[in-house]
Parts: structure tokens; C-alpha cells; sequence
């Protein structure tokens, strides 16, 4: 059982609103709070967790955080101009040097039917040779085939092996323990940046609405300039703080927009458009939660060392992804439009290339996939999930209820 | 006979008698509007005017290509047809966020809850254009083909053993034989038409598939065949008019 003293950091931690997290961080510890350790809560009641920390730049955790070195921040580099696809092709070109290196090593693909799963599926396709497609697994669920059900019948049912995760009851500890390396797409989102503006870009005009006639006039044009590079983001800092806000914490939009805007000026990429201020939320300070949620919250094993050392590519964790999201924000690569059917550009057309198939170049919309394969709540392994409270940095997952954990989040907490 | 008609009246006290309260998803005014609305292009699709399951099986099956919500208008949501649909979208845009491939049903109400707001904006040109019409249209298509293939199902095929067999335990559906409908097609015609419209790519394709699937003469099919064809307002194939014999 692992255990926190005081001054130690952690990679990872985990403020949710699950009920174990309500009754801890919000019934018992919230009333004794400052005002910042109250902020700091108040995001997960605002955004459904709180699992935020800074790869790079200026952003105040509640706990202290070091980067864990797999998923370190690469350089800046202003003249990066390899392609997405070319990333691609060269990121299964790895895999399959892998497979090639280790006659052993067999590969299993958690596949939600989403963009970014896709589009690794389509690489190792179209990279693989046959006797290594052999070796490949596509790990998924019914909502998988929902998901995209043209490509499933064409390209994978009888012709690729398939693992069936029965929604959450085979988990990603069972596909390690049987021998598998297993690739995620987790960061894909991350490495987009598109998912956190989402829901404002689509709401925009009911934002603006109840800020008043003003407000609607004044920012009603900005719409279509969210990734101008003419239009700084604090053109639209009015719309941020109400949108940030959270009915029952006053001044909490306030709050977070300065954090964010802190955060943009302390990083060395750049941050100008409406689209970067948002792109930088998932980029940076949720980068590491999206990657380390698939070990952390969708396997069991106590020690993640090995896990998150060797037995877990995250595909889209490379410099090469990282360095060509920092430079494409607003060359149309990301995003075209406003609305959800225009978003991960890049990703559309190199599946499009592969399938030629309109439907989904013009009308996939992002939806929340993985959970939905990897199913934590109805499942026998949802209490301990939701205990979980992060990963030390000796890679050991930690509970609420071990020694030490409590104290160190009361104590950091009390702090703030 | 009054005393009968006592006992019968003592009789009909009993829990679910009054009348469910369909009000928000079916209109007392005969008003009665069901809209399909993509918030991917964040414009209706569609409005139906007739019913509920059928256009939320229409959304269903249009989710192969994307997805959608199924909003039941009041009867103070304005109104606009198909040609126009289009053109309309819901102004409340946190009323439904996209979260799944598969469909929900809402209730929408008030005049204000939708609004004209023109052409898709992020479709502009002529290729995106096409493909919005002719999602509208493959949604429009699979709706009428729904319409006659479960109105003909359910007036050719009584004895619609399938559904009876799954309201018992499985081992009864496991052990006895039953068939869907008068068909030959092992799951029923109506599935296989389901199917066919899922998996298509373009109306071109889904015809193809739908007479693919009628392309055996049998005596015993002809009713459904023709009354699903002439529903459907579809030329029947050749190979089976010029193969059916009476």
C-alpha cells in the first residue's frame, strides 16, 4: 500500500464529483477552505473534475505536481512543418518496427469509432503488412460499431481479430496481463484542442444573449473570428468569465479566466486567437489527464511503472504530434467552422483519403467514446475507481484511504 | 342491466385507467410535429407531421451517417416544412448537447425555442451543400420507406411470431422455431429493410439493396411485396412482376 508525506509530489490527482469525492472535497473539507482552496474544488463542480496540472507555464495546482518525463512537453519550434498525415504514417512505421524488433509482441488497439482511434486503425492498416495486421487487436464494444457501423463491417468485423471489452468488464490491466501492448488514442483530444471550446462555440449566441444587448452587439461578430489571428483572446474576456462561471461561487469565472490568461502569458507557444486560449487548457494543464486516465482509471494494476513505461503507447504522445498541434491552430488543420462537424480537420481528411467515405468527412461529431468502451460506473470496479485519488511519482496509484493520502490533501488543501 | 353496468363501473376503478398524459410529445390539437435536428450541422432535417416511432426510428437509422436528437414540438413552436427545414434551428443550444450516436427525445416548447437562422453556416460550398441536402434527403427517404414497410408489416403479418417469442423467457424463444413474418427472410422483411437503410451509402444503394431483398417470387410474399411497394410509391423490380404467377 503506498503512502504521502507532506512535501512529496505527485504526477497525477483527481478531484471528481463522484459521491466519494462530494463527500470528502465538498461536504467535509469545503466550509473550512480559503478562498482559492475553495476555487480550486469548485472546478470540478464547474467542469466535472478537477484533474489539472501544468506541463509548462504558470497554473497553481492544489497538491504539488511534477511532469511525469513519458508525457513531458516537447521544445516550441516555429518552423515545424511536417505534416499530419506524414506523422501518422511514420508513428505506425514505429509500431511495426516494434513488431518487427519483437517476434512476441502483439498489439491491442482500444478502438471507440471516434476520429482519433480511427485514424491510428487506419495507419497500422495501411502501414502493416499482413502477417503484422495478425498481431493487431481492435479492442471494443458495441458503441464502437454504433459509433462508425460502415467502417466496422467493411474494414474490421472478419478481417481484423477483435477483443470484445463487454463494456467495462475487460479492462486494460486484463489485456496487459495476457501478454498485449496496448495503444490508446487518448491524447488525440489533447493534441487537437478543439473538445474544451466545443461547447462554448455552439452555445455562443445564448452566452451572449443573457450578457444583454451590449454584450450581443459587442461580441456578436467575434463568432466567426475565433481563430483569427487578428483577434486577441481577451477580445472576448467579458464572454469567457460568464462563461467560466459557476452559479453557487461567485467571482469563480473571474477566477479561472486569470488563470488561464496567467497561463497563456507565462507559456513560450504562442497564445493569441480565442481558439489558443482553449486549445491551451487541453494542451497543457489536461494533457496528462487524459493520459494517464486510461491506466489510472480504466486499469488495475497498483504499480503503473511497467504499465506506462512499455506496456502503453499513447499514440498521439509523440514531440512530432505535439510540435505540429503548437504550429496549426489556426491554419484550418484544427478547425473550420464553428460548429462540431468541422473540427479535427487533419484527422478527417486522412481518413477520408483511406475510406473516401463523405458521411464521415462532413459529419462526424465529437462524442465522448472512450468512456463508453471502457465503461467504469456500472461495473464491479467502480467503487475502487472512485476512490482513487492520483498517482505518486513512484508510479503507485493512490486511494483516498491510504496512509497518509487524507492528511496530505487536507493539509495542501488548507494551504491554498 | 343497470346493476351490470354498476359492477362494470365498480370493475374499472383500477390503477392505469386514466388516460396517459401525453402532453409535450402528442398534440390534443392534432397538431402533432416531430422534427429531426443534427447539431453537427445544427439545422432541423426534418418534420414529421404523422408519428413518433417512426421518426425516431428514422433518426436511428440515419445514425450510421450521423447523429441527431428527435424533438416533439408544442403547439406554440412555430412551424415550417421540410423544404425549409433546413433554414430552422433551436436558439437554446444548451437544450441538447451531442454526447451520443444515437438519438434522444426531447420536448420543445414556446415560439421563441426555434428560430430561421438561414443556411448552415459552416457548410458554404457546393460540395458541403450537396451533402447536407442529401443527408436531408436520405433522412426524408428512409422515413417513407419506414412508414410502408411497418404499416404493411403490420397488416400482412399477424401471426408476428418473433415479438411473442421474446416476451417469453429465452429458453422458449431458444427451443420452438418461429418466424418474423410471412417472408422467407429468416429475421423478417422489416429487419432487412432496417438493415438495408443502415448500412447504405445513398438512396441509389439502399433501392438496390430493397429489391435485392424481394428479388425471390413466392406466392405467399405478393401482398406484402405489393402493399410495401405501392406504399413506398417504388416501381416494383421486373424479376418480380414478370415472375409472380396467380
Amino acid at each position: 500500500m503506498p503512502s504521502l508525506t507532506f512535501n512529496e509530489p505527485i504526477f497525477h490527482y483527481n478531484i471528481s464529483t463522484q459521491p466519494a469525492h462530494i463527500k470528502f472535497f465538498r461536504k467535509e473539507l469545503y466550509p473550512t477552505l480559503t478562498q482559492e482552496g475553495k476555487y480550486q474544488l469548485d472546478i470540478a463542480m464547474r467542469f466535472g473534475y478537477n484533474r489539472l496540472s501544468p506541463r509548462h507555464g504558470t497554473w497553481v495546482t492544489p497538491f504539488p505536481t511534477v511532469v511525469l518525463p513519458e508525457y513531458a512537453m516537447p521544445s516550441y519550434d516555429s518552423t515545424f512543418n511536417k505534416n499530419f498525415a506524414d506523422i501518422t504514417n511514420q508513428r505506425a512505421i514505429e509500431i511495426q518496427q516494434k513488431l518487427q524488433k519483437d517476434p512476441e509482441c502483439k498489439i491491442a488497439l482500444y478502438y471507440s469509432g471516434g476520429m482519433d482511434s480511427l485514424t491510428v486503425l487506419i495507419s497500422l492498416l495501411q502501414n502493416l503488412q499482413p502477417d503484422e495486421r495478425k498481431r493487431l487487436a481492435v479492442c471494443c464494444s458495441m458503441d464502437s460499431v454504433i459509433e462508425y457501423p460502415a467502417f466496422f463491417e467493411k474494414y474490421i468485423i472478419g478481417k481484423l481479430q477483435t477483443i470484445d471489452l463487454k463494456m467495462g468488464k475487460i479492462r486494460l490491466c486484463g489485456l496487459i496481463d495476457q501478454g498485449y501492448t496496448v495503444i490508446t488514442a487518448d491524447a488525440g483530444d489533447s493534441m487537437f484542442g478543439t473538445e474544451v471550446s466545443t461547447q462554448l462555440y455552439y452555445s455562443y449566441k445564448n452566452y451572449c444573449k443573457d450578457l444583454g444587448s451590449d454584450a450581443q452587439l459587442k461580441f456578436g461578430n467575434l463568432l466567426n473570428e475565433v481563430s483569427s489571428k487578428e483577434i486577441h483572446y481577451s477580445a472576448y474576456a467579458d464572454l469567457l468569465i460568464a462563461y467560466f462561471g459557476y452559479n453557487k461561487s461567485p467571482g469563480f469565472g473571474f477566477w479561472y479566466y486569470e488563470k488561464l490568461d496567467a497561463l497563456a502569458k507565462s507559456s513560450e507557444y504562442p497564445v493569441y486567437s480565442l481558439h489558443d486560449f482553449f486549445w491551451q487548457v487541453i494542451f497543457n494543464i489536461k494533457w496528462m489527464h487524459c493520459s494517464l486516465r486510461a491506466p489510472v482509471f480504466f486499469g488495475d494494476h497498483q504499480d503503473q511503472t511497467v504499465d506506462i513505461k512499455e506496456k502503453i503507447i499513447n499514440w498521439y504522445c509523440t514531440d512530432d504530434y505535439q510540435r505540429w498541434s503548437m504550429v496549426n491552430n489556426n491554419t484550418g488543420q484544427k478547425i473550420r467552422g464553428i460548429t462540431a462537424a468541422t473540427y479535427k480537420w487533419a484527422a478527417r481528411e486522412y481518413i477520408y483519403n483511406f475510406t473516401k467515405d463523405d458521411w464521415y468527412r462532413h459529419f462526424k461529431v465529437k462524442l465522448a467514446s472512450l468512456p463508453k468502451i471502457s465503461i467504469v460506473r456500472q461495473q464491479a470496479h467502480a467503487d475502487d475507481v472512485n476512490i482513487r485519488f492520483g498517482l505518486s511519482k513512484d508510479y503507485q496509484v493512490l486511494r483516498f484511504n491510504d496512509p497518509g493520502v487524507r492528511d496530505y490533501i487536507i493539509k495542501h488543501l488548507s494551504l491554498c | 342491466m343497470t346493476q351490470l353496468t354498476e359492477l362494470i363501473k365498480a370493475a374499472q376503478k383500477s390503477p392505469g385507467r386514466v388516460p396517459f398524459n401525453g402532453a409535450g410529445f402528442y398534440s390534443e390539437n392534432s397538431n402533432n410535429r416531430y422534427a429531426i435536428y443534427s447539431a453537427g450541422i445544427d439545422r432541423f432535417l426534418l418534420l414529421d407531421k404523422q408519428d413518433l416511432w417512426i421518426t425516431f426510428e428514422t433518426a436511428k437509422i440515419l445514425s450510421a451517417k450521423l447523429p441527431s436528437a428527435v424533438f416533439a414540438f408544442s403547439d406554440d413552436v412555430p412551424n415550417f416544412d421540410n423544404d425549409e427545414a433546413l433554414f430552422w434551428s433551436i436558439t437554446n443550444k444548451n437544450l441538447w448537447m451531442s454526447e451520443n450516436q444515437t438519438p434522444s427525445l426531447i420536448k420543445l416548447s414556446g415560439p421563441d425555442s426555434i428560430a430561421y437562422e438561414g443556411a448552415p453556416i459552416d457548410y458554404v460550398s457546393e460540395n458541403q451543400l450537396d451533402m447536407v441536402v442529401k443527408v436531408q434527403n436520405y433522412a426524408l427517404f428512409t422515413q417513407k420507406i419506414l412508414y410502408a414497410c411497418s404499416i404493411a408489416h403490420a397488416m400482412c403479418n399477424p401471426d408476428d411470431q418473433g415479438y411473442f417469442a421474446h416476451l417469453m423467457s429465452p429458453l422458449v424463444a431458444k427451443r420452438l422455431e418461429h418466424r418474423t413474418d410471412q417472408s422467407r427472410f429468416p429475421e423478417g422483411f422489416l429487419m432487412w429493410t432496417k438493415r438495408a437503410l443502415y448500412q447504405s451509402d445513398s438512396i441509389v444503394d439502399a433501392l438496390e439493396k430493397i429489391n435485392k431483398i424481394w428479388s425471390t417470387n413466392s406466392y405467399r410474399d405478393e401482398p406484402f411485396k405489393k402493399l410495401f411497394f405501392s406504399m413506398a410509391e417504388l416501381k416494383e423490380p421486373e424479376t418480380i412482376q414478370s415472375q409472380v404467377k396467380f
